[in-house]
């Protein structure tokens, strides 16, 4: 968009001005090409999922279901889908509001005050990205259950807390160095306490990121499967995620089943990405990371 | 005068009061981050030099470098170093170049390109793990949909046996891994090139420069900071991505598809030996950790040489 807006003001003779933005034909079937590569999967996950038991067996894979027989998914549905589907909207939803508030203020903390060591505490921080998440599981595991949250949701929050915090602080730090000092020592100037330039300068220039960071984080977390596997055991403290990895045990012959599972694991964030569109990726560029 | 000298002495009188106030920004999560990420890594430094197996709970003990010894002699050691560093370059590689081509068509605006944009992301759709399910029936030895296809387009006469030989498999996950991880590279590159100023652009333009002199020449090199950084973060989380493993072959046939991290997993979790896992967590961690400085160390020095 503001590649378009720059190119209309730029004050460059006409035959200079780049070509009106077109995809040639090569542009369109290398585009064409990975949709069918990105949606293959799913159109045998889904079209297995109509399919019964004998007939996966029996049919071609390619083949489309002889019937449309929703019975797997109402299978799945009739089972703890739901309320899989609100602990993972819960947790990702709290996980994320907790990230957003105690990411930025130390971003802007890193970005905006002068404090002994704070290139070293935030290199720290950063440094958080290099630990592989399967190393701390054992401790957190212990730790959850010393802590008596052990198979609840409570217990998700904070390993998902704690594992956004790197990249968040690092994103969003960068991006709130780039926003011009003199907001910050004029605000300081006029007796303007941090907190409040925090939150009525900062926190608000820092939109773009936020949605970055916070579009980035939610899809990984919602698809987040090693901590609830290990953290949670009962049915209905289980995010989406894991309702189907269970259903696997569950209908451990019934492929089609699982297949149906699968599919409506897909659907809300099928659903979000066709709803939000180019919102999605704008929002994520937006604040992604320039050095 | 009098103004700016007051504004002078109220300035440093917020400052000595605020003497805290970078604490109270920093503290929240500084906590989270000690407590999850700081104090595991230090429990799992020092669980890895214990015996510590969760059915033999009697039987916990010190014991030196023996999980260490005991990782190095194991007899699938070899196989999964070598599929670990098979596993990140050859998915970084094609990742990146694939998703580097589709930033470069998606830059450009067109009919439907919202709605293409948001394809990006379809392969997020589902966990790495719950992927890794699809493609198993995809990748199926006997009722998989690509031998079934090969078979039908004449291009092989038997099945291959994708999940069941471990060169097959191995190639398996990874093209599935391949799969799951070009959105990332499309988004953070597609950023990127939108960062290039359009000045740049025209005059490269102005200078008679083409397409692919222009890419080479001058788009790259202004991007190859950004360029930088997500390669490091991609080979970061692809050493420490093992879900697609373990929905396609769950380190099978016999251990050998493992990477180090789904290796990790499966000490974990299947074989419940905390103290041999705990040494695994711990060598990745120094092996990442060395990886990283030396992989910053590298690019910077190349560009302290190139003057900038």
């Amino acid at each position: 968009m503001s590649l378009l807006k720059s190119r209309s003001t730029a004050k460059i003779p006409k035959v200079y001005t780049f070509r009106r933005p077109k995809l040639s034909v090569l542009s369109w079937i290398v585009a064409l090409l990975w949709l069918l590569v990105a949606l293959v999967p799913y159109f045998f996950m889904i079209g297995f999922g109509f399919k019964g038991q004998t007939e996966l067996f029996s049919s071609p894979a390619w083949k489309p279901p002889a019937k449309w027989d929703p019975v797997n998914f109402l299978l799945v549905l009739q089972g703890t889908y739901f309320r899989a589907l609100l602990n993972s909207i819960i947790v990702v939803v709290v996980s994320m509001v907790i990230v957003v508030l105690i990411a930025s203020s130390a971003s802007f903390a890193f970005a905006r005050l002068r404090f002994r060591g704070n290139a070293i505490i935030f290199s720290a921080v950063v440094a958080g990205l290099i630990v592989p998440q399967h190393t701390t599981l054992i401790p957190i595991y212990i730790l959850t259950n010393k802590l008596h949250v052990y198979d609840s949701l409570a217990a998700l929050i904070g390993p998902y807390v704690a594992f956004a915090i790197p990249i968040t602080i690092f994103i969003l730090t960068q991006f709130m160095r780039e926003i011009p000092k003199d907001f910050f020592e004029a605000a300081i100037v006029d007796g303007a306490s941090h907190s409040r330039v925090f939150f009525k300068v900062y926190l608000p220039l820092a939109r773009t990121a936020l949605v970055t960071v916070v579009i980035f984080n939610s899809v990984a977390l919602w698809n987040e499967f090693l901590f609830a596997y290990v953290l949670t055991s009962s049915s209905n403290k289980r995010t989406l995620p894991l309702t189907v990895f269970d259903y696997q045990g569950q209908y451990a012959s019934n492929t089609p089943a699982i297949m149906a599972a699968l599919t409506l694991a897909a659907v809300p964030l099928f659903l979000a990405y066709f709803i939000f569109q180019e919102k999605l990726v704008n929002g994520v560029m937006a604040g992604a990371i320039k050095s | 005068m009098s103004a700016s000298v007051h504004k002078l002495v109220r300035k440093d009188g917020k400052k000595a009061q605020n003497i805290l106030a970078p604490l109270w920004f920093l503290l929240p999560a500084l906590i989270m981050v000690a407590i999850f990420i700081y104090y595991p890594v230090l429990a799992t430094a020092n669980m890895s030099f214990k015996n510590y197996k969760l059915f033999d709970q009697s039987n916990i003990f010190y014991n030196g470098f023996e999980n260490f010894r005991g990782i190095f002699k194991d007899l699938a050691f070899r196989r999964i170093l070598q599929n670990t560093v098979l596993w990140v370059t050859v998915s970084l590689f094609f990742q990146f170049f694939i998703g580097f081509g589709l930033a470069l068509y998606l830059k450009k605006k067109f009919k439907f390109s919202g709605l293409y944009q948001s394809i990006i992301f379809i392969p997020w759709a589902l966990s790495g793990f719950l992927m890794g399910l699809v493609w198993k029936w995809i990748f199926d030895d006997n009722l998989g949909v690509l031998n079934d296809m090969m078979l039908k387009l004449g291009l092989i006469d038997t099945p291959v046996p994708w999940l069941s030989n471990a060169n097959w498999a191995m190639a398996a996950v990874i093209i599935a891994n391949i799969w799951y991880g070009v959105t990332f590279f499309v988004i953070m590159i597609l950023a990127a090139l939108q960062g290039v100023p359009n000045e740049i652009l025209e005059a490269a333009e102005l200078d008679g420069c083409g397409k692919a002199k222009t890419l080479l020449l001058v788009i790259i090199p202004y991007i190859r900071p950004t360029l930088i950084l997500i390669v490091l973060l991609r080979i970061i989380w692809i050493t420490n991505f093992p879900d697609i493993i373990f929905g396609m072959t769950s380190g099978g046939p016999n251990q050998q598809t493992h990477i180090l991290s789904s290796w990790l997993v499966q000490k974990i979790t299947y074989d419940q030996d905390w103290g041999s896992g705990s040494a695994l967590g711990l060598l990745m961690l120094c092996v990442l950790f060395i990886f990283t400085v030396f992989y910053l160390l590298a690019t910077r020095l190349e560009k302290d040489s190139e003057g900038n």
